[in-house]
């Protein structure tokens, strides 16, 4: 958690400059291994200021649209229970609020309203 | 108007009506949410939309300070935000759910809202907008912040779809056959030298493994590729897998373009441009070098595989990866067992795939004309059609040997296509044009298959997916070369094994297949194991040249993977040498360095060479322009020779000089329609033209200027000012071109979204494009009239022409220069012959025809004499049965092919005597100069006294002269730094005056007018030609020939050299050619210089004229001033007669001493 924090405000710093220092992160999907390099980890990304995560999440620049155009994509983020990175595929994660990597979500599951118990109870029965 | 006011009227009615009645839609909503927002909740659910407040939301979106999702999708968006309306209203939940707002803020932990389960937030300012209509609801905050967090459900939305994508890759890469192998191959590359990775395709080593070894840590990874095209697709596909496709990580290179920057780590280049990187003292540091497809065995990859060999030996800070196809590993293993290479061997992602030889029933009766039979193919489409049920999809692929065969299985195929209604027949073959065989990747209905017929084009360059049947011919047709007539064969042949299993290979890629071999089990044993290397079968020169230029010392000693035949080594030599590009010890000459740093062959780089030495800075771009005209593939299209209007609408540019001066007219041709902006493609298309050639031709020739410049071979020229007018004018010009070019991309993108759908009748594709293409946005068009302005088109245009007059003469003759000895002479009896009957004879092949689609193909009276040009009275006592003419020509020509017959391509006629004695490597003469035999193959004689003694002279010193220019211009270009030369250099007469003269001499020269019979000397004649050795001779001293020239005697022809080229006295004399002389040496001969009278032979008188003739001898005292600087064997010299301390070459000081004596005596 500390670290994350100082990534954080790593990422702060690089909002207010111009040209942003490359710093890449390296995130690897505790559940289904996707393996990708982000840009930044946090709720604000600096590449595209209308855009606030409400949960801090592994951030890179759209790469599939030209620079510049403030698109970005989500990968995932740490679990909020286990602190491992999970990634937003939905047979990896969960969102409410905050993200839950699927094997804690099913955990917890009784805290969840019904909506999301149906969905983890579903996810589960595949 | 007037006539239909009743539908007007409905219409006025229906549009009030309607509005009135939204009108009362939005009134009532107006007065039920004011009383109670909760109570009308239900009402406006049903009536509220985002979509009515469009314009105000647009405007809010787009003025927010940066861009976004949703800005940059803004159509997307809202076809979104209706579906997702759509879906609430089903579902009978509110749009406008306030809910959440009020809620969220007080911990509602069991009440559930969807907008909890989304990551995204969307921080967009709310704006106050004015509303124009005041009828409806005012947009406020509420109901903003509701809509922006639809938005975040977009970006949400939009987020997983993207995340979906790079998984599918990522997923996809992890599928490849090769990504098992990942770790081997990098440890392979990090531990070893030389790595093989063979693989077939489709097992995504092209494109997996540069991605492996950059992971790896390597920095600078260099990747080549035989063709252009793959490296530019592959550096795409690699930067779109690295999710770099916006920036310059990948890259590539090639002839014409880069997209490598400093950041470039992966670069995909062409092997010949890695090969002059190396011949370049810069070549790029790389860690790895991927030689991919090295079994495709081109001459160009076959040479960089032995440079890398040497090259690791040297700089072990380079590895070297090979990746073949599973094709004779065993031959590359054993190339670098010294290396003990690494062999890594994927396999393929192969289905099994159902064999069958011959098919179909085919009578072995041999055709009279060896006509193709389409109908075993039909009917393998019939079988196919039979036994495979037509929802089974999968298209059939038939493998034929060459074009016309293409078209005649294509022809058959489409009759059958018709009747069956289940087929699409589409050819592919490289002489289509992208846009035509792009349409081999487009999808058949429903129901339909695609029957593709293809050239070995579709074996390993162009891989179609969806392939199920493979029909194979069992037949290539490929160039072939024959070095010692320099002839290029274009033949048929069997394939070889390795060829049969790939092309077999192609039916099992996406599923199993079947593979139809139209020929028997026994043919295949017997056909060559592997295909027949090109080093084998191609002209060596431009190789070897490269290769010399390289430094390799003994290219008869390099390490090919296969040796190229010896012959074809040898006789690549020769031409270099007979091309003063090697010296006769095979020592590269400044002039084989400058031929070496042009990417065309041999002899065209020659003539732009030449060219920039001898032509006016002002038409040195005519001989850019000529030279990559004949570079480049041929830009006539099937139909330009074969239709009546095209030959005709190409009738006004024809050049009766031949086709090279006519590719040159028409490209002006075609330039000044560029010029004024007509666009051009209308005009190529009416002339059986392809428009993408000339592109390739004005880039080839900038191209090629570039390349002279950096070579100090041509100046750069300072561009001319523009006026600020016309500034202004080009400043608006390139911003609406840039605009036109950004509609382009856009249409273009837009274009490969939707999936291309092949109609059924594949003549209506043909038309349809046909408009589009007429109408749509020409990007060729657009990007040339950005890189050219109309002043740099004009001076292309007065720079390039070359019509008449001196100008187009200095162009032939600088051509032919290049071209020599490819001169070709015409048949005696070509009088009496049919248009497709004239034959013609080069000095290696003899009986060979004109090509019928050439100029002179189609007019070869042009190269005959007239009645009128032939000489009735002859001189007395001269007999022979050969027309005595002054107007016999010559053609010379770029290249012998043969298909049907031996053909002479791309000709150009020359005066025959004038060309022959400018340009022969050897001039045998008689004593009288009257019979002069050139290259011992082409007899001259001159029946009149002394004209063929003064032509040879004339061109004799006319040959020095050009020599010295191309030598000074090539030494300018390569200056060696020392105060003597830059001495040497500012006393020299201007070489532009210099070139100016000699310019005009060599035209006058071309246009002298001189009698003579030409006749092509046969084994039996060359026997009787020469007196031998057996007669001394005495030397000409002096020599005025060349001065201080050391005559020695031919050892078997007899005679003496009296320059290089020229051997005085070996040729034998007839009966009236002795008489001639007897009689020219017994009639005293008056000078007319110095009016003395004397008995004289002609190399005697000509003794007198430039020596010893007292008018000469006066004006001696001030002529060794201006000789000195030229000659480097001069030197000090202190006159015991006169005094006087002179700096003179041996020559000159005989002759001064002569002089001294002339004037003291
Ligand atoms: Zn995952
Ligand atoms: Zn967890």
């Amino acid at each position: 958690m500390e670290e994350s924090k100082i990534k954080e405000e790593l990422g702060d710093v690089k909002k207010t400059e111009d040209e942003p220092i490359q710093i890449s992160y390296n995130f690897r999907c505790a559940l289904c291994n996707v393996n990708e390099k982000v840009h930044y980890k946090g709720t604000t990304p600096p590449f595209s200021r209308n855009i606030v995560l409400k949960y801090p999440s592994y951030i890179m620049k759209d790469p599939f649209s030209p620079p510049g155009k403030g698109e970005i994509l989500v990968l995932g983020a740490d679990c909020s229970v286990c602190d491992r990175p999970v990634c937003v595929s939905k047979h990896c994660s969960l969102f409410f609020v905050k993200t839950f990597c699927l094997d804690c979500a099913k955990t917890s599951i009784h805290t969840f309203p019904i909506e999301i118990k149906n969905k983890v109870v579903q996810l589960r029965e595949k | 108007m007037r006539r239909s006011p009743r539908p007007r009227k409905r219409s006025e009615y229906k549009r009030r009506r309607s509005r009135s009645q939204s009108h009362d839609r939005d009134r009532h909503k107006i007065k039920k949410r004011s009383p109670s927002a909760s109570s009308s909740q239900q009402t406006e659910t049903e009536l509220f939309s985002f979509v009515n407040y469009k314009r105000e939301l647009n405007k809010i979106i787009l003025y927010s300070c940066e861009s976004n999702v949703v800005a940059n999708n803004l159509d997307d968006f809202w076809v979104f935000l209706k579906k997702y309306e759509t879906m609430l209203q089903k579902s009978g939940k509110p749009i406008l759910d306030y809910q959440y707002q009020t809620q969220s803020d007080s911990e509602g932990e069991n009440k559930f809202s969807k907008y909890d389960c989304i990551n995204f937030t969307t921080s967009i300012k709310f704006v106050d907008v004015v509303v124009d209509d005041k009828r409806r609801r005012k947009l406020d905050k509420m109901m903003f912040q509701v809509f922006l967090n639809i938005i975040s459900i977009y970006i949400d939305f939009k987020n997983k779809e993207k995340f979906e994508k790079l998984k599918k890759l990522r997923l996809a890469q992890k599928d490849l056959p090769v990504a098992k192998y990942r770790s081997e191959i990098v440890s392979a590359v990090q531990n070893e030298r030389v790595v093989v990775v063979a693989g077939d395709t489709g097992c995504g080593k092209s494109t997996q493994v540069p991605q492996y070894l950059h992971d790896a840590g390597f920095q600078n990874i260099a990747c080549t590729q035989p063709r252009r095209i793959a490296c530019i697709s592959l550096s795409k596909r690699v930067a779109y897998e690295m999710l770099t496709q916006f920036d310059t990580k990948v890259g590539y290179q090639i002839r014409f373009e880069k997209s490598r920057t400093a950041d470039t780590k992966i670069c995909f280049i062409t092997e010949g441009l890695l090969l002059r990187q190396m011949s370049s003292e810069n070549l790029p540091n790389y860690d790895v070098i991927i030689l991919d497809e090295i079994h495709e065995r081109h001459l160009m990859g076959d040479f960089l595989l032995g440079v890398l060999k040497c090259l690791i030996h040297s700089r072990d800070d380079i590895k070297l990866v090979l990746m073949s196809a599973t094709i004779n590993i065993k031959l590359f293993e054993d190339y670098f067992s010294a290396e003990s290479a690494a062999v890594i061997q994927v396999p393929g992602r192969l289905y099994p795939i159902e064999l069958n030889y011959k098919p179909i029933f085919i009578e072995e009766k041999p055709t009279r004309d060896d006509r193709l039979d389409p109908q075993p193919y039909v009917q393998i489409m019939q079988l196919i059609d039979n036994k495979y049920p037509s929802d089974e999809r999968g298209d059939l692929l038939i493998f034929m040997s060459g074009v016309q065969e293409i078209t005649a299985i294509c022809d058959a195929a489409q009759q059958y296509a018709e009747k069956s209604k289940s087929w699409i027949v589409l050819p592919l073959h490289s002489g289509l044009s992208l846009l035509e065989q792009d349409k081999v990747f487009d999808y058949p209905p429903e129901g339909v298959r695609k029957c593709i017929v293809s050239t070995n084009i579709a074996e390993t360059s162009v891989t179609i997916d969806g392939i199920r049947f493979v029909v194979d011919s069992g037949k290539v047709k490929e160039m072939s070369y024959d070095s010692t007539t320099k002839m290029q064969r274009l033949k048929e042949f069997w394939i070889s094994q390795a060829s049969a299993d790939q092309r077999k290979g192609r039916a099992g890629r996406t599923g199993p297949g079947v593979c139809y071999r139209i020929y028997s089990e026994q043919q295949y044993s017997e056909m060559d194991p592997f295909s027949t290397p090109e080093v084998s079968r191609v002209p060596l020169a431009s190789l070897l040249l490269l290769m010399s230029s390289l430094g390799v010392s003994d290219v008869r000693r390099f390490p090919f993977l296969d040796a190229p035949p010896e012959d074809s080594v040898e006789n690549a030599l020769l031409e270099l040498k007979q091309h003063g590009a090697l010296t006769s010890n095979e020592k590269l000459t400044s002039l084989g360095r400058a031929l070496a740093n042009l990417p065309v062959e041999v002899s065209l780089a020659k003539a732009l060479v030449v060219g920039s030495a001898t032509l006016p800075p002002h038409k040195r771009d005519s001989a850019l322009a000529l030279t990559a005209a004949l570079g480049i593939r041929s830009i006539y299209t099937t139909r330009a020779h074969r239709d009546f209007e095209c030959e005709n609408a190409r009738k006004p540019e024809e050049s009766d000089h031949g086709d090279p001066i006519t590719l040159l007219s028409l490209y002006c041709a075609w330039l000044t329609v560029k010029a004024e902006e007509r666009g051009g493609k209308a005009w190529c298309k009416r002339r059986g033209i392809e428009e993408q050639r000339l592109y390739e031709l004005t880039k080839l020739a900038a191209q090629l200027r570039s390349l002279l410049q950096d070579n100090n071979l041509m100046e750069t020229m300072e561009p001319e000012t523009m006026s600020s007018a016309e500034r202004a004018l080009r400043h608006g010009q390139m911003k609406h071109l840039k605009d036109m070019r950004r509609q382009y991309k856009q249409k273009a993108s837009e274009d490969l979204k939707r999936k291309k759908r092949l109609k059924m009748d594949s003549w209506e594709i043909v038309d349809s494009n046909k408009d589009d293409e007429d109408n749509a946005l020409d990007i060729r068009d657009i990007e040339f009239r950005m890189t050219n302005d109309a002043k740099r088109i004009q001076s292309l245009i007065s720079g390039a022409s070359a019509s008449s007059g001196r100008d187009l003469i200095m162009l032939k003759v600088v051509l032919c220069r290049a071209l020599y000895p490819q001169v070709a002479v015409a048949d005696e009896f070509n009088h009496f012959k049919s248009i497709s009957e004239q034959l013609y004879h080069t000095w290696s092949k003899p009986f060979v025809f004109l090509h019928p689609t050439s100029y002179f193909g189609k007019s070869p009276r042009v190269l005959q004499l007239t009645e009128a040009d032939i000489q009735t009275e002859v001189p007395v006592g001269y007999k022979s049965k050969l027309p005595l003419s002054a107007k016999h020509q010559i053609l010379c020509y770029l290249s012998l092919l043969e298909t049907t017959k031996p053909y002479i391509v791309n000709s150009m006629r020359m005066p025959a005597a004038q060309t022959l004695m400018l340009l022969a490597h050897t001039i045998d003469t008689n004593m009288g100069f009257t019979r002069i035999v050139c290259d011992s193959w082409l007899l001259l004689e001159f029946p009149y006294p002394e004209t063929g003694l003064n032509l040879l002279f004339k061109a004799a010193k006319l040959r020095q002269r050009w020599e010295a220019l191309i030598n000074r211009r090539l030494e300018d270009a390569n200056p060696t730094k020392s105060v003597e030369s830059e001495l040497k250099k500012s006393k020299h007469m201007s070489y532009d005056e210099l070139q100016y003269e000699l310019s005009c001499d060599i035209s006058a020269y071309m246009n002298s007018e001189v009698y003579y019979t030409l006749k092509r000397l046969l084994l039996g004649d060359l026997k009787v030609m020469y007196v031998g050795n057996e007669e001394p001779h005495c030397a000409i001293d002096p020599n005025p020939f060349e001065e201080g020239f050391e005559c020695h005697p031919h050892e078997k022809k007899g005679g003496i050299y009296i320059t290089d080229n020229i051997v005085f006295n070996c040729v034998v004399d007839t009966e009236w050619s002795y008489n001639s002389y007897e009689e020219t040496y017994s009639v005293p001969w008056t000078c007319s210089s110095c009016e003395i009278s004397l008995c004289l032979s002609p190399i005697e008188r000509l003794q007198h004229k430039y020596f010893t003739c007292s008018s000469k001898v006066e004006k001696k005292e001030e002529a060794p001033k201006e000789a000195r600087q030229n000659r480097p064997n001069a030197k000090e010299f202190k006159c015991e007669i006169c005094n006087e301390t002179l700096y003179m070459t041996p020559v000159e000081i005989l002759k001064h001493k002569k002089g001294c004596k002339n004037t003291n005596s």
